[in-house]
């Protein structure tokens, strides 16, 4: 790196500026130190592109501290041979798409006569000879860098003061593949990956319609995360789309690594348990909210997409719901719903029942449990949250651990455990199996995240029906109902179609009637246009059978 | 931005104000007095509840937005309103400290023998306060979804109390004449007053919806479930045992056996019920509340809630032993006052009202 050259293009600048840092990097040593390199990083915005291509190639170089994956391939174009650098990172372009603009560049252009590179036409000449989808021009040295930093190949050529930037950013990225977190038995099994565009494309792929709009923000002054906003024209309502796109734009975070950040900084109530953005995996799961009005947040980095705003009950529907017999996925609905109280509710009424209100078992199983509790020194309270905790603590090994090991110890931790604590006396069997059926019952939560509440708020009531008993259990249960009664996501009640009832959205609650009868989008979501199809087209006809 | 309520919810807090803390304290004192004819006391007294509910809400539609108290306000002046709002809050967070006080004491002796007091106060007065801290719609709600199971509870009880009636207990009818009939249904007359609380509602009503029939559903179906109730009490333990048992409806719960696994699940039952009373607590409250703040110009709403709802404890917990004495199913200097403060309300509003209107009039033509 010559600090020569880099003073000279801060002379040639000409501005009040650009002197005063080149009088500071006159006056210090190489390396500079890191003040002046924060004030060069921060005057990157204004500096211009230099007509001299070493002054530049030094002065990228100084900006990105000389960095070891900075690629840079001198070539020289065209009969006259005009010396140019195209420049990218290492591993984050795609080296066959350089490889090919490499090519046509340098073997493509040998024997043409180049117009002079100060001309227009030079510019056009070059975007015509180029094979990149892409071509843009960056006119500063930030939009040069941000463009290198996202991966794209950029083109300095001696005596041209922009430079020209080629869609190579196509980083290494896994295959679409069926989510763990959501995997289903009828159903397409590709996923998202951690690439937006990739994301894009899968949502594309199923919503070939030209009312499907994605809007790209930047989120984080370092990271410069891109975040694509996916909806579509008359379905969603332009006021959601705004707020969305406001509150996104609102967040000044240095760096964005997955849309949790994000999700944490544009839900209505910060302080809720329950999560008022549904992220899912499942491109279906996504598609499917937009075309209930939703708007799909795609944040590069992350395979979560979030969908707004959420609801109580589309965060209790599995995207498997809509792909089995109706009757069967209603049943299934119904199932999520009681295991849901019973995750929610189980251990609490069993320590309020057994301590406070032993009327309410039957005497036969009555006599069975103070057998069964016989020699356990605790009250229930304390045996139960002895259990629950456990039961956590494992599943929470069992996820950090390594996949192979984490189920060996998930599974030999539960038995072993459980059969080892009910040997020591240290806990009944009817504990072990309340705990159980709670842990299973919490797996029947589709969404992670609500599941996670649940298991939460699962301790409070367990302390409450073991303080006040049933009353406590009703007074926790108020609470709860309150909150989520209050609670709103990007102006939507967080409860609807529920609460407030609205009668015609019931059917795809805690039921899910064909896909016929279905006509109507959610009317709870405002939308300009609510109509999904035709109930008189879509149901099927049984042949010989008059209507 | 004002919320708007609607007519099912306006009918689901009028059924909890009228079905739920008459449900634990009135069997036992309206079977004392009417015998097994209770049931038409209850009818009668309800006349006066949709009585009062109706004249209000025929008061409210002398407005356009439907809010006599906001309209004699700007008619008239802030201190004109000040009377009313002040006998209406004040009413209003009697009845909360009341409501708190029997809660409190059913669930101590029939559920927390060993627990003190002020806890259960406190866990009441904590979700009442709550509700009334998140605005008017979660209170409504929270009415809304705590009343559905009780009405599901009241008419599913004569199945599952089928066996336990007995054709030897069925008096003559008026066995103990007219005279004990009016008389209980003077007791419950005042109870079904407490339907004056739609004065705090009927402004928050949607626009499109029809006060008068959801008064009408909301009161009369709290009539019809609370007069059902007491008649399997009476059909179930006569017309003599009720008055000597604390909680007759609570009595009748415990004996409901459905199967033989199935039995002595009363206090499952009643859970329910209390909820609905906590519920029923949070609308009084609110409306005490939304009263004291516009006494002092609409300010300090969260402040005043967090007093109301401590005073309300500290008013159950000290004045326990007065606040039984005046309770008013046993008092009638307690019952009539109560009456005559409903009335005084009445009388304020519409006077207020009628003036407003007037002047709303002359400076209309003026």
């Amino acid at each position: 790196m010559d600090q020569a050259l880099v003073i000279q293009y801060l002379r040639r600048w000409n501005a009040a500026e650009a002197d005063r840092l080149a009088d500071s990097l006159e006056a210090c040593e190489f390396p500079p130190s890191q003040d002046l390199m924060i004030a060069l990083s921060k005057a990157k915005d204004k500096m211009p592109i230099s007509p001299v291509l070493d002054e530049n190639w030094a002065v990228i170089l100084l900006l990105l501290g000389n960095s070891p994956d900075i690629q840079a391939r001198r070539l020289h174009l065209g009969t006259q041979r005009i010396p140019g650098v195209l420049l990218f990172l290492d591993e984050m372009a795609e080296r066959t798409q350089v490889m090919t603009i490499l090519e046509s560049l340098v073997v493509g252009l040998r024997s043409e006569q180049l117009p002079e590179a100060t001309s227009s036409a030079f510019q056009t000449f070059l975007e015509q000879s180029s094979p990149s989808v892409v071509i843009q021009k960056a006119s500063t040295m930030a939009d040069l860098l941000k463009a290198v930093l996202a991966g794209r190949t950029v083109l300095l050529v001696d005596g041209l003061p922009v430079g020209l930037e080629f869609t190579t950013d196509g980083p290494t990225a896994r295959k679409p593949s069926e989510p763990d977190g959501e995997p289903v038995v009828r159903g397409p099994k590709d996923g998202f990956t951690e690439v937006a565009s990739v994301n894009l494309s899968l949502i594309r792929r199923r919503l070939r319609d030209d009312r499907l709009r994605v809007e790209e923000l930047r989120v984080g002054t370092r990271s410069h995360t891109r975040v694509l906003l996916v909806y579509m024209l008359e379905v969603s309502l332009p006021e959601l789309v705004d707020e969305v796109r406001q509150r996104i734009s609102r967040i000044k975070i240095d760096a964005v690594l997955e849309s949790g950040y994000i999700e944490e900084m544009i839900e209505d109530q910060p302080f809720s348990l329950f999560p008022q953005v549904k992220a899912s995996e499942r491109p279906d799961v996504v598609v499917g909210g937009i075309l209930e009005g939703k708007v799909a947040i795609i944040t590069d980095g992350t395979p979560h997409v979030m969908l707004v705003p959420a609801t109580f009950a589309a965060e209790m529907q599995a995207a498997e719901d809509y792909y089995h017999r109706w009757p069967v996925s209603s049943f299934m609905r119904l199932l999520r719903y009681g295991f849901m109280f019973i995750a929610f509710l189980g251990p609490g009424i069993y320590i309020a029942v057994t301590t406070y209100h032993n009327e309410l078992i039957p005497t036969t199983l009555l006599l069975s449990l103070i057998a069964a509790r016989e020699g356990v020194p605790f009250p229930s309270m304390l045996e139960a949250f002895f259990m629950e905790l456990t039961l956590e603590a494992l599943r929470e090994a069992g996820v950090r651990l390594p996949k192979t090991v984490g189920q060996a110890i998930s599974i030999v931790g539960a038995l072993v455990i459980g059969e080892s604590a009910v040997r020591a006396g240290l806990v009944s069997p009817v504990m072990v199996i309340v705990v159980s059926l709670t842990a299973i019952a919490s797996f029947l939560i589709p969404l992670y995240t609500m599941s996670l509440a649940i298991r939460v708020l699962r301790f409070a009531m367990m302390v409450l029906g073991g303080f006040f008993g049933l009353f406590g259990i009703a007074v926790g249960l108020m609470l709860v109902l309150i909150h989520l009664i209050s609670l709103r996501s990007f102006g939507i009640p967080y409860l609807s179609p529920m609460i407030p009832a609205t009668a015609a959205d019931l059917k795809d609650v805690f039921i899910r009637v064909p896909w016929w009868a279905m006509r109507r989008r959610p009317l709870f979501m405002p939308m300009e246009d609510h109509q999904r199809g035709q109930e008189s087209a879509n149901r099927p006809r049984i042949p010989g059978l008059r209507r | 931005m004002q919320i708007r309520i609607s007519g099912g919810l306006l009918a689901s807090v009028l059924c909890t104000t009228g079905l739920t803390l008459p449900f634990l304290i009135l069997p036992g004192s309206i079977i004392l007095d009417a015998g097994q004819e209770g049931w038409l006391s209850i009818l009668l007294g309800a006349l006066f509840g949709l009585a009062v509910s109706l004249f209000v809400v025929w008061v409210a539609c002398w407005f356009p937005d439907r809010d006599p108290v906001g309209a004699i306000t700007r008619a008239l002046g802030r201190w004109a309103a000040f009377p009313l709002r002040l006998l209406y809050g004040a009413w209003n967070q009697f009845i909360f400290i009341l409501g708190l006080y029997e809660i409190q004491s059913f669930i101590v002796t029939v559920m927390l023998e060993k627990t003190p007091e002020w806890v259960v106060y406190c866990l009441i007065v904590l979700v009442v306060f709550y509700a009334v801290y998140k605005g008017l719609e979660p209170v409504v709600r929270l009415t809304f979804a705590t009343i559905l199971p009780i009405i599901l509870i009241v008419l599913l009880l004569p199945l599952a109390l089928l066996r336990e009636f007995s054709i030897l207990q069925v008096d003559p009818f008026l066995w103990h004449g007219w005279d004990g009939v009016l008389r209980s249904a003077v007791k419950a007359a005042y109870w079904f007053g407490d339907h004056l609380i739609i004065l705090s509602l009927v402004p928050h009503l949607n626009s499109k919806v029809s006060p008068y029939r959801w008064t009408i559903i909301g009161t009369v179906g709290a009539a019809l479930l609370l007069a059902l109730t007491v008649l399997l009490v009476s059909l179930t333990f006569g017309s003599e045992l009720p008055s000597r048992l604390l909680y007759p409806g609570f009595e009748l719960l415990a004996i409901i056996s459905l199967t033989e696994g199935i039995e002595r699940i009363h206090v499952g039952i009643i859970v329910f019920g209390i909820a609905a009373c906590i519920a029923k607590l949070a609308t009084n409250l609110y409306a005490a509340v939304e009263e004291a703040s516009a006494l002092l110009g609409g300010r300090w709403r969260t402040a005043i809630a967090l007093v109301l709802a401590a005073l309300g404890v500290v008013g159950a917990y000290y004045f326990s032993g007065p606040l039984m004495m005046a309770d008013l199913v046993r008092q009638p200097g307690w019952q009539y006052s109560h009456l005559g403060a409903q009335v005084l309300i009445l009388l304020l509003l519409s006077g207020g009202a009628f003036a407003a209107k007037q002047r709303r009039g002359r400076t209309r033509h003026g």
